[in-house]
This record gives C-alpha cells, sequence and structure tokens, in this order.
C-alpha cells in the first residue's frame, strides 16, 4: 500500500510536468468556489438540461454518476436534469445522430472523441473549449492539457474523462510453467510463441473476424515505434515501412501456429474465455478487460514488444470520449451557466477518482493493489507520454474495415500486406 | 356482381397506405435519394451528389457478389427447408391427436429467443476449443473439427437460421389447416381419402394460398437475413466469405458509416425481392390467380 | 385386415410422434440451455455452457431486478407492441379485405410495393421518420415508437392476410350480400369472424416484432420509466463486455411473457374455428 502511494506520488509529479500545466493552474481556485460564486450572480430562472451519458446500467460509474446528478439538482434547485444515459452501443450511437439531425440534441453529452463525433464538429454543433475559456477562464483548468484530443479542424471540443490504455496481458503461471520470461523483446515473444505451440497451449487468444484491431494496432506499434504508428499517410507512398512489416508479422506468427485454429471465424467472448480459462497464454486488450480477469495475481499487463529494441515502454492509450457542451445549449445564456457547472462537477477529480484509474487529471492514489492492477498501473504511468491513441481513430469507416476485414487473408497469404494497405490508404483519401 | 362499387376502396385501403405513405415510403425514397449522394453518418447531410456512382461500385464490388450469392443459397433454402419443414411439421401435428397444444408451443421456442441467444449457443457448440461438437467427437476418439473453417462456414450458418424460422411457417400453415372447414374432410373421408392422399387430394391444394404466401415470407426474409448470421460469423466470418446482404448493408452502414452505398445495397434487395417473389408467385399460384381473376 | 391395418395406423402414428418429438427436443433444447445458464455467473456459461450450474443462484434475475423497474417496462410492451399489434390487425385487414374482392387499375403496384416494404430496412427510413416524430412531439411517448411500428408491420398483415381471406368461400358473402348486406357489414360480422385464425397468427407475430424491436425503442424512448421490457434489459451489455448471465436471465424474463400472449392467442385459433364455423 505504501508501496503504491509513492509510485502515485512519482507518477503524479511525472503527469504534471510531462503536461506542463503545473505551475500555471497552480492558483486555480477550487471547483466548488466557482459554482457558488457564480450561482448567486445568475437569478433563480427555471431551467431544463438535457443530459446524456455513456453510462450503461450495469457500469459501476452508473451509480457514481447519478448520486453526483441528484447533488447537482439539489445544490441548483432552480435546475432540472433530464438525463438520458445509456450503453455506447449501436442503437444509443444511431440515437444520438438521429437527435442531432433533427435538431433534438442534449445540452451537456458524454460522448466520442473519435471519427464518430467529425460530423457533428464539422456541422458546429458543439462548442469548443477556448471558446469556452473565453468567458469562463478556469473551466476545468486541472484536465492534463495533452489529454484532450484535436478534432479535424485542430480545436478541443471534448473534456476527457475516463481513459484507456491497451496492451499485451500474460498468463504469468503459464509463463513460468515453461520456464518462460515474459516477452519484454520480440524474440522472447517468438520463443513463447513457439513453446507455447508445442505444448499445445494457444499462444494468442484473438479472433480475426471480432474485434481484431488490437492485433493490428499492436503489429504496427511493435515494427516502427510511436512515431510511426502516428503516421496518417496522403497517400499509399507515404505509408511507413513499418506497416508492411508489422502486418506481415501476422504470416510470420500464424505459420508459427500463435493463433487459435479457429481465428478466422471465432468470437471475441470466446476468445476472451481462452485466456480466462488458461487455454490461452497471451491477448491483447483493453484496459477495460482487467474487470474480467478473476485470477489477478497470475495474470499481469506490459507493453506489448517492439521489433525493434527491448523493454519498449510504448502503449496505444488515451481519451477517446469526454463531455461536449452543445452549440445550441451555448446560445442560449440561461443555460450557459449551468452546462459549465455541470461538466465541471462530471469531470471533477472526486467524481473521476470513482469511477477510473485512468484519470486525465490528478486523482488520488487507488490503494491495495493486486499484481495485475499494479502491473496495468505501472504500464499505463511507464508510458507517460509515449502513448498514440488507436489508429482507427484517425482511419475509420471504410478504409479500416477493409483493413480489419483483410487480415485473415494476410495471415494464410492469400493477400499481401503492401496490396491491403495500398488500398487502404486509397479509400482513406477518396474519402 | 357485390364487388363492384370501388369507392368502397377509399376506406378500406385509405387508412392503411396513408400510414404505409407517410412513415414508410416517403423515408424510403429519402434512402433512394441518399444512396444518389454522398452521405458519412447516419442523418448526416447530402454532401456530394454522386449520382449512380455508388450503383456502378456495387457492380464490381466482389464482397457484394458473395452476399448475392450467399443470399441466393440462402432463399433456396428458406423456401424448400423452412417452407418445407413447416409444412411437414403443420401435417404431422394435425394428423395427431395428443399433445397438440405441446408441440405447437413448443416449436415456436426458437423464434421468440432473441439472435443473441441463439447465436451464442450456436457458436458454443461450433468452438474449435471445448465447443460441443469437439468434446462429442473427441469422446469418439475422433479428430476435433475447425466448424466454421472457409469450407464448413456458410452450411454451419444456415443451419440454426432455417431452424430457428422454421416454426413461423409452421405457426402460418397450421393455421392455415385450422382453417380449412370439417365438413371438407368428412366428405373426404367418406370418399377414402385418408393419409398421403388425403393431404396430396385435399390438404395440400386447398393450403396453395397459405403456402404461397409463405413463399413470398420465405424469399423476402432471405434478404433480410442479418442479426443471426452477424452473431454467429460477424463480418462474414471467415475472411468475408459469408456475407448476406443483410449483413453486407449492416456493416457498410452501421460499421464503415458509409450510408449511401448501404442505401443502394437496401435498394437493390427491394427490387430483388419484389421480382424474385413476384417470379415464384407466378409458378406457384398460376391456379390460384385464375380463381382470383374469375371473381 | 382389420388388425393390420391397424398396425399400421399405429406404426404410422408413432412415426410421426417420433418426428414431432425430435423436432420438439431441438427447440425446447436451447430454451432449457437459457433457463439453466441463466442460473450461473456470465463465465461458467462460456467455460461450461452444457452442464448444470455448479451452485445454481439468482444473482442474475435479482440483478435484472435491482437494476431497474422491470413491471414498468412489462407494462410499457404490453402498451406499445397491444396497441400496435391491434392498429395494425385492423389496417391490414381492411387492405387484404379490398385487395382480394376488389378489381382495380394498379392493384399490381400496389401489391407490389406492399412486397417490397417488407424489405425496407429500419435504419434506411429512421431519419425521416424520427424527424417526423419529433415534429409531432411524440419523442418519449409510446405513440412515437407505436406508429413507425404500424407502418413497418402493415406490409406482412396485409400479405398474410390475403393469403388467408383469398380462400375464404365467396359464396356465403353472395348470399348475405343478396340478402341486403353492405361491404361494411359483410367485413364486420362475416370476414372478420371467419379470418380469427389468420388474425390470431398475425397479431402474435406483428406483437412479437414490435417488442422485439429495439431499434425504433431505443430511438424514440429516451425516459428509463418509458421502456418496454427489451430495450430496459438490452443495457447490460455496457462497456464491460455482455453479462451472459444476465443476458440468459433477460432473455428468459423476455420470452416468458412473450410465449404466454402466444398460448393465448393459439387457444384463439380453435376458438375462432368453432365460432366461424357456425356462422359459416
Amino acid at each position: 500500500m505504501k508501496n503504491s502511494k509513492s509510485f502515485m506520488a512519482v507518477i503524479l509529479c511525472m503527469l504534471i510536468v510531462l503536461s506542463g500545466c503545473g505551475a500555471q493552474n497552480g492558483t486555480a481556485a477550487p471547483v466548488n468556489d466557482v459554482e457558488s460564486s457564480t450561482q448567486e450572480e445568475s437569478a433563480k430562472k427555471e431551467i431544463t438540461l438535457k443530459t446524456v451519458s455513456m453510462f450503461g446500467a450495469t457500469d459501476p460509474a452508473l451509480e457514481v454518476y447519478n448520486q453526483t446528478v441528484e447533488q447537482f439538482k439539489k445544490d441548483n434547485s432552480n435546475i432540472k436534469i433530464v438525463d438520458e444515459s445509456s450503453a455506447s452501443n449501436e442503437e444509443w450511437k444511431s440515437r444520438i445522430k438521429a437527435d442531432f439531425a433533427v435538431g433534438n440534441e442534449p445540452d451537456v453529452i458524454l460522448y466520442f472523441t473519435d471519427a464518430n463525433s467529425y460530423e457533428l464538429i464539422e456541422k458546429g454543433s458543439f462548442v469548443d473549449i477556448e471558446t469556452i475559456r473565453k468567458d469562463y477562464p478556469d473551466f476545468v483548468d486541472h484536465i492534463f492539457p495533452h489529454t484532450f484530443t484535436n478534432a479535424p479542424d485542430g480545436k478541443q471540443y471534448a473534456v476527457p474523462t475516463r481513459g484507456f490504455y491497451e496492451a499485451l496481458f500474460c498468463n504469468k503461471d503459464l509463463f513460468d510453467q515453461y520456464n518462460l520470461e515474459l516477452p519484454t523483446s520480440w524474440d522472447k515473444l517468438l520463443t513463447a510463441v513457439e513453446t507455447f505451440n508445442q505444448n499445445g497451449i494457444v499462444p494468442f487468444a484473438v479472433s480475426f473476424s471480432d474485434v481484431p484491431h488490437y492485433m493490428i494496432e499492436h503489429l504496427v506499434l511493435a515494427a516502427g515505434g510511436i512515431d510511426d504508428h502516428k503516421a496518417v499517410p496522403a497517400s499509399p507512398d507515404e505509408i511507413p515501412d513499418s506497416w508492411i512489416t508489422g502486418m506481415e508479422q501476422l504470416r510470420v506468427l500464424n505459420d508459427m501456429g500463435a493463433f487459435p485454429v479457429d481465428v478466422n471465424a471465432t468470437t471475441y467472448p470466446l476468445v476472451g474465455e481462452m485466456f480466462y480459462g488458461k487455454q490461452a497464454a497471451m491477448t491483447i486488450d483493453g484496459s477495460w478487460f482487467m474487470g474480467g480477469i478473476e485470477d489477478k495475481e497470475n495474470v499481469v499487463v506490459m507493453p506489448f514488444p517492439s521489433m525493434v529494441k527491448e523493454n519498449s515502454e510504448e502503449i496505444i492509450a488515451g481519451f477517446t470520449s469526454g463531455w461536449y457542451i452543445t452549440k445550441k445549449a451555448w446560445d442560449d445564456p440561461d443555460k450557459r451557466q449551468a452546462c459549465v457547472d455541470f461538466v465541471e462537477m462530471v469531470s471533477s477529480p472526486e467524481f473521476l477518482a470513482k469511477i477510473t484509474t485512468v484519470a486525465p487529471c490528478e486523482i488520488p492514489v487507488p490503494s491495495d493493489m493486486t499484481v495485475l492492477d499494479q502491473s496495468g498501473f505501472d504500464t499505463f504511468v511507464n508510458a507517460g507520454e509515449k502513448t498514440d491513441l488507436p489508429i482507427d481513430s484517425r482511419i475509420a469507416g471504410e478504409a479500416w474495415n477493409a483493413w480489419v476485414t483483410s487480415i485473415g487473408s494476410i495471415a494464410e497469404g492469400e493477400k499481401q500486406a503492401k496490396e491491403v494497405l495500398t488500398e487502404v490508404i486509397d479509400i482513406f483519401n477518396k474519402k | 356482381m357485390m364487388y363492384k362499387k370501388n369507392s368502397h376502396l377509399i376506406w378500406l385501403l385509405g387508412p392503411a397506405l396513408i400510414v404505409m405513405v407517410v412513415f414508410l415510403y416517403y423515408p424510403f425514397v429519402m434512402n433512394i435519394i441518399n444512396s444518389l449522394y454522398d452521405v458519412n453518418g447516419l442523418g448526416a447531410s447530402r454532401e456530394i451528389f454522386i449520382g449512380f456512382e455508388n450503383y456502378r461500385k456495387l457492380a464490381a464490388d466482389k464482397e457484394m457478389f458473395t452476399s448475392v450469392k450467399n443470399t441466393g443459397i440462402m432463399m433456396v433454402c428458406t423456401v424448400v427447408f423452412q417452407v418445407g419443414i413447416g409444412l411437414a411439421l403443420a401435417v404431422c401435428v394435425d394428423a395427431v391427436r395428443r399433445g397438440k397444444e405441446f408441440f405447437k408451443t413448443v416449436f415456436f421456442f426458437p423464434i421468440v429467443i432473441s439472435a443473441t441467444a441463439i447465436g451464442l449457443l450456436f457458436n458454443l457448440f461450433y468452438a474449435y476449443y471445448g465447443g460441443m461438437f469437439n468434446q462429442i467427437l473427441t469422446a469418439l476418439n475422433k479428430a476435433p473439427i475447425n466448424w466454421k473453417s472457409d469450407s464448413l462456414a456458410l452450411l454451419m450458418i444456415i443451419l440454426p437460421i432455417v431452424w430457428s424460422y422454421a416454426g413461423f411457417y409452421f405457426v402460418l400453415i397450421f393455421t392455415g389447416i385450422s382453417n380449412i372447414p370439417s365438413d371438407i374432410f368428412e366428405s373426404a373421408l367418406l370418399d377414402g381419402a385418408v393419409g398421403w392422399k388425403k393431404f396430396r387430394y385435399i390438404t395440400f391444394p386447398l393450403l396453395k394460398g397459405v403456402i404461397g404466401t409463405c413463399v413470398t415470407l420465405a424469399v423476402t426474409g432471405s434478404l433480410k437475413v442479418f442479426d443471426l448470421a452477424w452473431v454467429i460469423a460477424p463480418r462474414g466470418a471467415p475472411k468475408g466469405s459469408t456475407h448476406f446482404m443483410g449483413t453486407y448493408m449492416y456493416e457498410t452502414t452501421f460499421i464503415e458509416e458509409n450510408i449511401d452505398y448501404g442505401a443502394s445495397i437496401a435498394l437493390i434487395i427491394v427490387i430483388i425481392g419484389v421480382v424474385v417473389s413476384q417470379i415464384a408467385n407466378r409458378l406457384f399460384r398460376d391456379k390460384e390467380m385464375k380463381n382470383g381473376n374469375s371473381r | 385386415m382389420e388388425i393390420p391395418g391397424k398396425t399400421l395406423a399405429a406404426a404410422k402414428k408413432s412415426i410421426i410422434y417420433i418426428i414431432l418429438s425430435i423436432w420438439a427436443f431441438t427447440t425446447i433444447f436451447p430454451f432449457v440451455w437459457l433457463i439453466i445458464n441463466s442460473l450461473k455467473p456470465s463465465r461458467e456459461i462460456l467455460s461450461s455452457s452444457f452442464t448444470l450450474p455448479a451452485a445454481p443462484n439468482f444473482d442474475n434475475y435479482i440483478n435484472a431486478f435491482n437494476k431497474q423497474n422491470i413491471l414498468v417496462a412489462y407494462a410499457n410492451s404490453l402498451i406499445i407492441s397491444g396497441v400496435t399489434m391491434i392498429m395494425v390487425l385492423l389496417f391490414a385487414s381492411l387492405v387484404a379485405y379490398g385487395l382480394t374482392r376488389f378489381e382495380f387499375k394498379g392493384k399490381k403496384i400496389v401489391i407490389s410495393l406492399i412486397i417490397g416494404s417488407l424489405m425496407f430496412p429500419a435504419f434506411a427510413t429512421i431519419i425521416p421518420v424520427f424527424r417526423m416524430v419529433v415534429q409531432m412531439h411524440l419523442v418519449n411517448k409510446h405513440f412515437g415508437v407505436i406508429i413507425p411500428q404500424v407502418a413497418s408491420n402493415l406490409s406482412f398483415a396485409v400479405i398474410v392476410l390475403m393469403g388467408f381471406m383469398r380462400d375464404l368461400p365467396i359464396e356465403v358473402e353472395e348470399s348475405a350480400f343478396i340478402d341486403g348486406a353492405g361491404v361494411s357489414k359483410i367485413f364486420f360480422s362475416m370476414i372478420l369472424p371467419l379470418s380469427r385464425p389468420a388474425l390470431a397468427s398475425v397479431a402474435i407475430f406483428v406483437f412479437l416484432w414490435s417488442y422485439n424491436d429495439l431499434f425504433t425503442q431505443m430511438i424514440v424512448l429516451r425516459n428509463r420509466n418509458m421502456f418496454p421490457v427489451c430495450a430496459l434489459l438490452n443495457e447490460i451489455s455496457s462497456r464491460y463486455g455482455t453479462d451472459f448471465g444476465l443476458m440468459a436471465a433477460s432473455v428468459v424474463l423476455v420470452v416468458i411473457p412473450i410465449l404466454i400472449v402466444y398460448i393465448f392467442m393459439q387457444k384463439n385459433i380453435i376458438k375462432g374455428l368453432t365460432s366461424g364455423a357456425i356462422k359459416g
């Protein structure tokens, strides 16, 4: 416990330094003070605030969120809140898009910051942070600047809340059983794959048809590091060689027997179960995957090994959702203040600490961490700013789908990595 | 004679047509217009007019070709097996005295259970590692099989789809049998028509109308095949080889957010559906049509 | 001759029973599997799906009941799907009657249009539909779900009812006509009662599809108190992945009322038969 506390302190310092905002914002008034002072100014006009979050019914965060909303209502008796929170599935996304399409949008919304939001941003549906800060200079100044996501127009619109990272999950007990080192380098990874395969253990739990994204991203990352990973090729000539090398590893790994026999058609929950049940040694997944792991002492999280260097610390991580204030609400002078207050509240450190360990600001130290939690925490913290968002946060839709649907054919040698990537980038730049 | 005054059609057809025109046809016309523009998200505005570009693209799209081919196979299977099994079950249930209610109830089960649950069940049958089928094979000392390999997958997806909705046609056809006035059967019995004869000369001809309806529904239903197929084999797994038009339309609309392309697939589905069901009906109902016209 | 004939008939009967029992086994199996698995935690469903639960518990049901007010959701489902069903039956039987009894120009086109609309995917039409729902101030209201559902289920109902009504003996109608009955009288006092079995079959499917139509429900309804059962239980899948135990429990909870409706409707088919026979 003590250990983790001191650890946290180090990390926090690092994050503050990295974010470069420590001194600048050192004098920021506590959020609550801002609220109370501004509240008195605004007349007690009856306001109805329509809010939407992505906290679904079984998401532990929903309860925290609901309590917070209740508290907000108590503190602001003139504000009525109509909240329409729901798990962010396909129907929900359609609903949000339908709402914005017909002018039925909410005032404040927790929504994606990736390609899902571009259409809405382009239409001018949201107000950007800079504009908000013209009127409210202290607006969410406790959030680290590097955690905001830039929209295609270069502006920032959403206040990040709950983040994520992606990394390699290893059943450490299986590694120990076969006297294998954890794969901190590419060679160790290949040795592990070979050994596991010989002993009837599936090296990688992955499905190429259902959520294969992690595998693609991490092979690109392994081959070229974070800088190449960040590339956004404007033409097929600009595709980094490492992307091709990374994708070619699919075939190498497939030939070594690194994947399940039914990798092309099995499903995500089933391969997850193979990992949980120790039928598979490794899997690549997001931080949310930790929630389902029961054996928290023998499973560890680590950065996916690099092909070019040992002990890589680079990971895929970031904040792909955040709180937006809609233009419609911002332009309503009665609602503006209430929206700002609301977003301040649901992005406050107190709130975030209750719903995540991957927060965009300083949060209290998580205590009593298991081996698994600790390894995940270390992975995220050691990465610092050596992180990048997933590729599909930039290359989305048709282009990304062309990539995803081709990996089975690349692994089996029916298609060449270069051909596929050329096609992907062609589609991407046509749009 | 009695049905000559067509003014009655106003109150007969009016209410339904108003609802359908406003909430179905008008929106679908908008959908067709969308297919001529570039639309990059549900509810997004029509940006650039691209004319028939999407349709040209469809004609050259390999995945579309796979989808059409698989949907064709699916269509034959639904018409032959789904309707066939439905008919067989209905005739059998009609022939037994005890347990009618029981069979009628349990045959309905697969229809009401969600595609997510049925899909999960079949995925647990098919799983290579620890799936039920392979457990049985292992117990029999046989090597496990990759049930969703390139060669087997399509069959393994069609099977549960045919199975799960056979009960739908059972219900419709059984209703058709119940509709046959019992005096017809009684007089047939006096003429010595029992068993196969009764079916061939009495039941089947009287069911032609219902079976024709079932064929129309099976043709259109096979074009809509989507949810169960998607749960069992997302993205037309393996390697896009098991796409149906329904799943491909879903993928382009929701995964790729290529709304205009999805819209053009939707139109193709409707056109194929209308054409094929008209042909099927002409083959099936030629006799019946004549009866209808003589009315 | 008597005895072999009897044994032959008995053998045929048992073959029929064997066929029916085999099919019944395949249809009962998933339901039993669901019930058994609904008593397991999510992980156990994937790891040992076809065994009895190691320690059966009702946590999944308790969870489903605790997280939300499921009784209100049942009531919402009943209102939405019930009203949709009644409106579809009324409108569709009028259309089916009109199309099977009258000859007019463009009838074939109307029928083709109806068949075509069977294949309109909900997501292709949703945006204009939703725009109208908003303009009519029906967002978050049951009626906002009902109207689009009526529209999308009408074509199915018309197609099926046409098939049945075409086969109704027209002689009865003719004699009623000669006795001075008008078209509306014939429709309401003869066609509708005679079509009861078909109406019951159509009703159950319209009810079922309306009940399961998550897409329209999720887009029009926002307030959890207005949610029907499917929309409410759909919430079980969160960003932590689907909880299969909760899913199995909620499928059971979703399925049971619809089975009750089905059994009720089936009874009605038999009743329809007898009453129809008397009238006929």
